[in-house]
This record gives structure tokens, C-alpha cells and sequence, in this order.
């Protein structure tokens, strides 16, 4: 026990003795953590949208005003041409063109057959996508309401949906982001710095130095892990703080409960960057390695884009991502109030996970030093 | 001769180098495949209060549709809750009682749908396919629905029709790669020498400082060019990407964000003292701000003011504007000399910066 506390005395003074990487670790994560939800929005709103109306009449103009109104949509105000818009969208200056076509408002009203052109820049596909669910939703509410007010509607049979929203009544992204990116930072710290720091000692020698002393393998480990845990949960209570006094996020469930995955999670992290470290040559291998399994992590954990779109593959590969499984856990316990025993499931995942790579960093490293 | 030494090293840490050349591959075939706004299989709750003919036919139809798959049947509402925590789903659907009658004799009627808006565009792409299925279930069993029969949506999706979300995501990318190969692999290998000393043997050398510098540099800007030719390679290959426009002049234009890029790597080595540090500064200095401001990943135009100016100082934004217009909309240098120029005295003013700090630091 005491060896083990010396080392993680050791690696304090290291950590603090060197004034740029306490920055580093404490400061930068804090700081990008308060900036970024704000850059973070990718709710699909303020699309640019214009209008050509070979119609003029009333009903086109109250149509204009529907999707301002909506608050999806800037108008970009009515165009002559299609010639003029696509002009207008080669140089980004709109993302979707509505077009009316002449006798608009009588085909409406006698119930004839009509169109509406609606053109969507779909180099972002998202937006695109999302954004012409919004015009024709916009474009279809109008109608009905129209139609109803000319007691066309009333003799049909209709179905209402009600819509209820739970879990984000605001409907803020920054809901889903601030947690997203509390987890982010918490594993760049958990892999990134124990990944970087095993290695670095092997790439100045004073790994050799420690092998000759009694000090036992695991103690070595632990001893590193020991430090880095406690800046990670430090790190993850005052992200937390920020998370509840910068943007008004109450934690709906237990904070204990999620100090408690968090804790797991850690281990898992540091678990990773160790043994990533053990079996890389140098800090430039073991930082590309982490580097490229937090991509993969990211990408799969669902916070940028649902995991309900993504091929089956993806999805099995998933299983095996342990950011997907602490990011369902943040989500269920600040956001949706979720118990321990709606996350069992995660926990014991994440826990075995612990165990099997840290017992691999373990055994790699005693393997190395023979 | 450094050029020499500086490719031996890369040569010999092969792990490194494939991971290097692996890296842009996995990104672009995950972002190809992995990214969609259609969403399938939707895991959603029914919660049927009235279990008649209608509301049957109309289970059976959202069951029958690629995007919902029914996972539960609760009886209650607080049972909706507990899938929502336990089953992941992401819309309850509470269809009345007496659905069959209300529909017949009122002619109307209601359905409640809950949303877990946690993901805001999940929840709304997800409510307007459930219009969908509502449309279409009134329409089959009531033929009725003059809105549907008189008026018509016709949308083009102009540059991207097939809506692949490659176009959107390739130019970041490629952004990205150089990033990692180009500033982040620079700035720690020159950390790296000053870590272990050698770079103290090389500056007593005769070479002057300058040749040391761009002997390390030029064999990652190499390297990073194979990996943006890669991504090239890959998007046009697998996903039939276009280049509307000139390719020689999109790889110059690739080689003048390079230069941008490791100018940044070439500061950052300068105010450092070991990897890690060059690491983190990169990391947190560099590519996480090109990840969120640079808007590939999230539209600038929803940042507040305070980052869309900010979004100005780092060199991706002009760099992903100006080659999505090159390869997409086939603009020339006409177009976007602009962007050009703007990287192009970034990397000067760089260069000259660290120059002048290595220079005092010895």
C-alpha cells in the first residue's frame, strides 16, 4: 500500500511540477468544455430560403410569411428566375427555392391538381434532408388549414396528432451536447495522457530504473492509474459544475450513481491507454492508436448521428465500444432520470470491460519486461 | 540528408505508417456508410387503448415500414417510461380507444405520440415519417384525402440528388487528415528531438536551423499528400464522388493547406517542450476547434457571433469552403482566389513567427 502511495505522489509532482501540462489537463478541457456546445449546434434551423412566385396572389404571400413564422426558415425575400437562384445557391447565399406556379390560389381553392417546386441545396445531406421535411410540413399544414377554412376538409376523415415531447421539453440540443462532451473530454484524459505517459518513460529510459526497484508490476500500474482516475473524476465534477451553472443542466437522476459509472468508465480508459502504451514503441504509436480508436469511438457513440441510421455492421460493431456505453448511461441518467437499474446492463458491460484490458495491460506489460 | 534521416524514421516505424495511411480510409468509408438522416428501424412502444380492426390495420402498417420497428406493447403509461429507459425507444405511440368508431362516426380522430427529443433531429425526422404512415393509412382506408390528390410537393435536391452525405463530409475530412499528418505528426516529432536531446546534436551540427526544419517537415507534408489522395481515391471509387472541377488544381490547392497546416505544426513545436504537451496543444489548440468551428460538422450560421468571427483565424473553414466548390460546384481559380490568398498569408505570417522564436531560442 505504501509503495503504491509513493508512486502516485510521484506522478502528482510530475503532473504539477511541469506547469504547461497542468494547464493542459485541467484548464483546456474546462475552458473548450464551456465553449463548445455553443458551437456545437447542429439543429437544422435558420435555412435561407427563397421564394419565385409567378402567382402574386394573397395565399403565396401568407405561405411566405408560414415559414418565417415557422422559425426554421430567413427569407431571402421573392427572386425573378430560377436562373437568378440557382445562381444565388452556386454561391451559398440559399439553401432551398420554393416555386409557385401562376393560378396558385385558384387551383387551391377549386380543388384542382397543382405543384410547388421546391429545390434544396444537398451538398449537406442532412440539411437538405431535414430542411424539406420542414418545407412540406410548413407547405402541407398550410393547405389543410386553407382547405379547412373553406369547409372542404370538414367532410373528410382526418387524424390529429398530438405531440408530446419528453426528456428535453425545450427542445435545446445543448441537452444532448453537454453531456456528449463531458464524455469526450473524460476520455481524452483517461486514454490520451496514461497512453502518452507509460511510453514516455520507456522512451527515456527511467522505465528500466523502476523495473529494477521491488516494486511489483501492478503496484506500477496502479500507481499511475491511481493519479489520472482522480484528475478524471476531479475533471468530470467540476465539467458537472460548469455543466449546471453555464447551462442549466440539472441532473435528473442520481449524482452519485453517475459519479459511480463514471468511476468505471475511467477504469476501462486508463485501462485502454495503458495498454495501448505497453505495447507501442513510442509516444508518436501510442498517440495515433488512441487517436484512432477515439475516432471510431466518437463516430459509433451516436452523439453526432443516430445510431438507429447506421448499417448493421455498425451497429454490432458498436457492442464493442465502450464511449456508446457510457454515453447511453449520461444520457439516461441526467436526462431521463434513469436507476441503477436501468442502466445495470451498461455497467456490467463496462465493468467487464475494466477488467478484461486491464488484466491484458497487465499482462502485456509483465510480458514486455521480460 | 536530414530529409534522409526524417524518412528512415518514418520508414521504420511502420505500425505508425500504416495507422497514418489506415486512418483516412476508415474515416471516409465510416462517415460514407455510417452517416444518414434516414433513419431505419426506429425502435418505438404501442400503446393500443382501443385493439379494434382499424387500429390493427394501422399497426400493421407502421410494423410493415422500414422505419419503425415495434418492440413493445405496454399497458400503461408508466410503462411507456420505463421503456423509453430500458428498451431505447425512441417514439411512444398512444392510439385512443374506440379509434375504429371515432374514425367512422366523428370522423376524427386523435393520436398521441411521444417523442424522446433528446436528439432534437432524430425526433423530428422520426414525427414527419409517422405523418408519413398516417397519410397513407387514411388514403388507403379512406378515400377522402383531397389535400393529397390536388396539391403535390416536387423537390430537387440540386448538386448532391442522390443525397449522399460524402459531399458533405469528404472535404472535412481531407481537412482533418492533413491536420493529424501534417501539424500534429510535425509538432511532435520535432518535440521529440527536443525531448531526447538530439536536437541539440543537430543544431551543433553545420546545417543551419531553417534546412532542420523544413528537412522534418517536408516528409510529412509527402505523406499527408498520399493520404488526401487516398480519401480522393476512396470517395470518387466507392461513392462515385465528383471532381466538377480542374484535378491539378484541387491537389494545388490541397498543397497550399498543407503548407498552412504544417506552419501550425511548426509553431506549436516552437512554444513546447515534450509530446505530450505538443499533443495536447494540438489537440485542444488545433484540431478540436477545425472539428467544431470549421463547419463540416455543424453549420457555422447557428454559432453565436463571438465563433463565427473566431471561425475566421482557423484555416480549414476557407480551405473546406473553397474545395467544395472546386470539387462540387466546379469553380476555378477565379473563384476562389480569395480563399486561396487568405491560406496562403496565414502560412507566411507563420512561418516567419516561428522562425524568429527558434532563432532567439538558441
Amino acid at each position: 500500500m505504501r509503495t503504491i502511495l509513493m508512486l502516485v505522489k510521484k506522478e502528482f509532482l510530475q503532473v504539477f511540477r511541469n506547469s504547461l501540462l497542468w494547464k493542459i489537463l485541467l484548464i483546456a478541457p474546462l475552458a473548450e468544455f464551456i465553449l463548445f456546445p455553443f458551437t456545437a449546434d447542429y439543429e437544422i434551423k435558420k435555412l435561407n430560403i427563397a421564394f419565385i412566385d409567378y402567382d402574386h396572389s394573397t395565399t403565396t404571400r401568407e405561405i411566405q410569411n408560414e415559414f418565417v413564422a415557422s422559425g426554421y426558415f430567413v427569407s431571402y425575400g421573392n427572386i425573378n428566375s430560377q436562373k437568378e437562384a440557382r445562381s444565388l445557391m452556386q454561391r451559398d447565399v440559399i439553401d432551398f427555392i420554393v416555386e409557385f406556379p401562376c393560378d396558385f390560389e385558384r387551383k387551391i381553392i377549386t380543388n384542382e391538381y397543382t405543384q410547388i417546386a421546391v429545390t434544396a441545396n444537398a451538398i449537406n445531406s442532412v440539411k437538405a434532408g431535414i430542411g424539406t421535411n420542414y418545407v412540406q410540413t410548413v407547405l402541407f399544414d398550410y393547405i389543410s388549414s386553407l382547405a379547412e377554412s373553406f369547409g372542404v376538409e370538414s367532410q373528410l376523415t382526418n387524424i390529429t396528432i398530438t405531440n408530446i415531447y419528453w426528456f428535453n421539453e425545450q427542445m435545446n440540443y445543448k441537452n444532448l451536447i453537454v453531456p456528449g462532451i463531458l464524455v469526450i473530454l473524460v476520455t481524452l484524459i483517461g486514454a490520451y495522457v496514461t497512453a502518452l505517459n507509460l511510453v514516455r518513460e520507456k522512451e527515456l529510459g527511467t522505465i528500466e530504473q523502476i523495473n529494477v526497484t521491488p516494486i511489483k508490476k501492478w503496484q506500477f500500474l496502479l500507481g499511475k492509474m491511481i493519479p489520472f482516475w482522480i484528475l478524471g473524476m476531479g475533471e468530470f465534477i467540476i465539467g458537472l459544475g460548469i455543466m449546471y451553472l453555464v447551462f442549466g443542466i440539472t441532473i435528473q437522476g442520481s449524482f452519485w450513481l453517475l459519479l459511480f459509472a463514471t468511476s468505471i468508465y475511467l477504469f476501462v480508459m486508463l485501462g485502454l491507454g495503458f495498454f495501448i502504451s505497453s505495447v507501442s514503441e513510442n509516444q508518436l504509436q501510442a498517440m495515433f492508436v488512441v487517436f484512432f480508436l477515439f475516432i471510431v469511438f466518437v463516430l459509433l457513440s451516436g452523439l453526432f448521428t443516430p445510431i438507429e441510421g447506421m448499417p448493421s455492421w455498425a451497429q454490432y460493431v458498436n457492442y464493442l465500444n465502450p464511449m456508446s456505453f457510457f454515453m447511453d448511461i449520461i444520457k439516461l441518467v441526467i436526462l431521463k432520470a434513469s436507476n441503477i437499474h436501468d442502466i445495470k446492463i451498461q455497467l456490467l458491460v463496462l465493468t467487464g470491460m475494466a477488467i478484461v484490458i486491464n488484466t491484458a495491460a497487465l499482462l502485456s506489460y509483465r510480458e514486455k519486461v521480460k | 540528408m536530414i530529409l534522409r534521416k526524417e524518412f528512415i524514421h518514418i520508414w521504420r516505424d511502420r505500425i505508425t505508417l500504416l495507422l497514418v495511411l489506415a486512418l483516412p480510409i476508415v474515416l471516409v468509408l465510416f462517415f460514407g456508410f455510417t452517416i444518414s438522416t434516414e433513419i431505419k428501424n426506429a425502435k418505438i412502444s404501442v400503446l393500443d387503448l382501443s385493439n379494434d380492426s382499424k387500429s390493427k390495420i394501422l399497426l400493421n402498417k407502421i410494423a410493415a415500414s422500414n422505419y419503425f420497428q415495434i418492440v413493445s406493447y405496454p399497458n400503461s403509461e408508466s410503462e411507456i417510461d420505463f421503456d423509453f429507459k430500458n428498451k431505447n425507444i425512441k417514439l411512444a405511440i398512444i392510439i385512443p380507444s374506440n379509434f375504429e368508431n371515432k374514425l367512422e362516426v366523428e370522423k376524427k380522430a386523435t393520436i398521441q405520440v411521444i417523442s424522446d427529443v433528446s436528439d432534437i433531429n432524430v425526433a423530428s425526422v422520426l414525427n414527419s415519417y409517422f405523418r408519413v404512415i398516417i397519410n397513407d393509412f387514411l388514403n388507403e382506408n379512406y378515400v377522402t384525402n383531397s389535400e393529397a390528390a390536388t396539391f403535390e410537393v416536387i423537390t430537387q435536391m440540386l448538386y448532391n440528388p442522390e443525397m449522399k452525405s460524402v459531399y458533405m463530409f469528404v472535404p472535412g475530412i481531407i481537412a482533418l487528415i492533413m491536420i493529424i499528418v501534417t501539424a500534429l505528426m510535425t509538432s511532435i516529432t520535432l518535440a521529440r528531438e527536443k525531448e531526447t536531446g538530439s536536437m541539440r546534436m543537430l543544431l551543433i551540427t553545420p546545417v543551419k536551423k531553417v534546412y532542420i526544419i523544413i528537412g522534418k517537415i517536408i516528409p510529412y507534408m509527402l505523406l499527408s499528400f498520399i493520404c488526401t489522395l487516398l480519401i480522393i481515391i476512396i470517395s470518387v471509387w466507392v461513392f462515385n464522388m465528383p471532381v466538377e472541377g480542374n484535378l491539378a488544381f484541387l491537389l494545388f490547392l490541397c498543397f497550399v493547406f498543407m503548407l498552412t497546416s504544417a506552419s501550425f505544426g511548426m509553431i506549436i513545436s516552437a512554444l513546447v517542450r515534450t509530446q505530450l504537451d505538443a499533443m495536447m496543444v494540438t489537440m485542444m489548440g488545433l484540431f478540436l476547434p477545425t472539428v467544431l468551428l470549421s463547419g463540416f460538422l455543424f453549420p457555422l450560421d447557428n454559432m453565436p457571433q463571438l465563433f463565427q468571427v473566431l471561425a475566421h483565424f482557423f484555416p480549414a473553414k476557407w480551405f473546406i469552403i473553397a474545395i467544395k466548390d472546386v470539387m462540387i460546384k466546379g469553380s476555378g481559380f477565379m473563384e476562389i482566389w480569395k480563399y486561396l490568398l487568405i491560406l496562403f498569408i496565414m502560412a507566411c505570417i507563420l512561418i516567419t513567427i516561428s522562425l524568429i522564436r527558434i532563432d532567439k531560442k538558441e
